[in-house]
């Protein structure tokens, strides 16, 4: 941990015990609405300090974030993807079931 | 023959799409000669035209099985669902309302069969919580250091084998958490709908899904690590 970590460290620490801060673990819990631009104006102040004094919760947050993008643009098809197929033979059991007039269980 | 009680259920979670709905029920009016060819498309099912069910097949199966096996992660089960999605959606046609959007109904049908399906082994699921953040007594967080990529992140979804690696992770989270991610953060279902879908309170959607992102930035860490090395 690099010196200057460690020095925010235990500034966040010390805010903390005295109330001024919140803890990482209780930072945690906004993160979603955060990310959804759902927090009101107060806690999202609270929340922004936090990250202020928290490279772990900031590190932590880039994170969160990317990934969440990430997700969602790998099952997003791309523009130059070709449409989803399914096997013909899948079409053809959905089509002959219908001819048949039988629903699976 | 799927006995009616599971007909009915499956349509209540998706009924026929009617005007005044959530947009993932309605076509958007940017979609006009979408819609348009869907309603032909409908007007000649409703009148029992063979070649319009082919057409439909056809048309939709692709995006329908994709859908459920995202939820599954299993495209065999994928396909059971598709197909039962299918017939439920034979039985119900003759009460679709063409202005709604026919292959949004048909992807529910098929998440719906797939979240079904899913339910059914959701007690058996590994614990997400080794894939959670840690805290110590302080309720400080244990958390490596994160290099932020220097690619912005749909530049590095263009490299196939990253996006593969993404997917393969989205597998990887137990299928309660997974199924919640698919449909919030991917359909763009609201947390409501999610809620009915797979029959959890608001608040416990709201929890899974933000554990399901965590779990996933686990998961992903050592993919970014590889990207920077």
């Amino acid at each position: 941990m690099s010196v200057v970590r460690q020095i925010r460290r235990a500034l966040r620490l010390s805010l903390q015990k005295a109330g001024v801060l919140l803890t990482c673990e209780e930072f945690e819990a906004f993160v979603a609405d955060f990310h959804e631009g759902r927090l009101d104006p107060t806690t999202r102040a609270k929340f922004e300090l936090h990250l202020a004094f928290c490279p772990d919760c900031t590190d932590y947050l880039a994170a969160y974030q990317r990934s969440v993008a990430a997700a969602k643009s790998a099952l997003t098809p791309q523009p130059n993807d070709p449409p989803p197929q399914a096997p013909q033979a899948l079409i053809e059991a959905v089509l002959a079931a219908r001819e048949a007039g039988s629903v699976a269980d | 023959m799927a006995n009616n009680t599971a007909l009915a259920q499956a349509l209540e979670a998706a009924p026929p799409p009617r005007p005044g709905l959530t947009a993932n029920q309605t076509a958007p009016s940017a979609n006009r000669s979408n819609g348009a060819r869907e309603d032909a498309l409908v007007a000649r099912l409703q009148a029992g035209d063979e070649a319009a069910f082919r057409t439909l097949v056809e048309t939709y199966a692709g995006p329908m099985l994709s859908a459920a096996r995202r939820v599954l992660a299993d495209t065999g089960l994928a396909e059971d669902c598709v197909q039962e999605a299918f017939l439920n959606a034979f039985n119900a046609l003759d009460r679709f309302e063409s202005r709604g959007s026919l292959g949004a109904w048909l992807k529910r049908l098929a998440i719906n069969a797939a979240i079904s399906k899913l339910r059914r082994t959701w007690m058996r699921e590994p614990a997400i919580d080794p894939l959670l953040p840690q805290f110590d007594d302080n309720g400080c967080r244990f958390e490596d250091p994160w290099r932020e990529p220097d690619a912005a992140v749909d530049v590095q979804m263009e490299r196939t084998e990253l996006r593969e690696a993404v997917l393969d992770k989205i597998d990887q989270l137990p299928p309660s958490y997974r199924t919640v991610l698919m449909l919030r953060d991917i359909e763009d279902y609201s947390t409501q709908e999610t809620a009915h879908l797979l029959e959890l309170s608001e608040g416990a959607v709201k929890v899974r899904l933000h554990r399901a992102r965590a779990a996933l930035k686990t998961l992903l860490a050592p993919v970014w690590a590889e990207t920077i090395s």
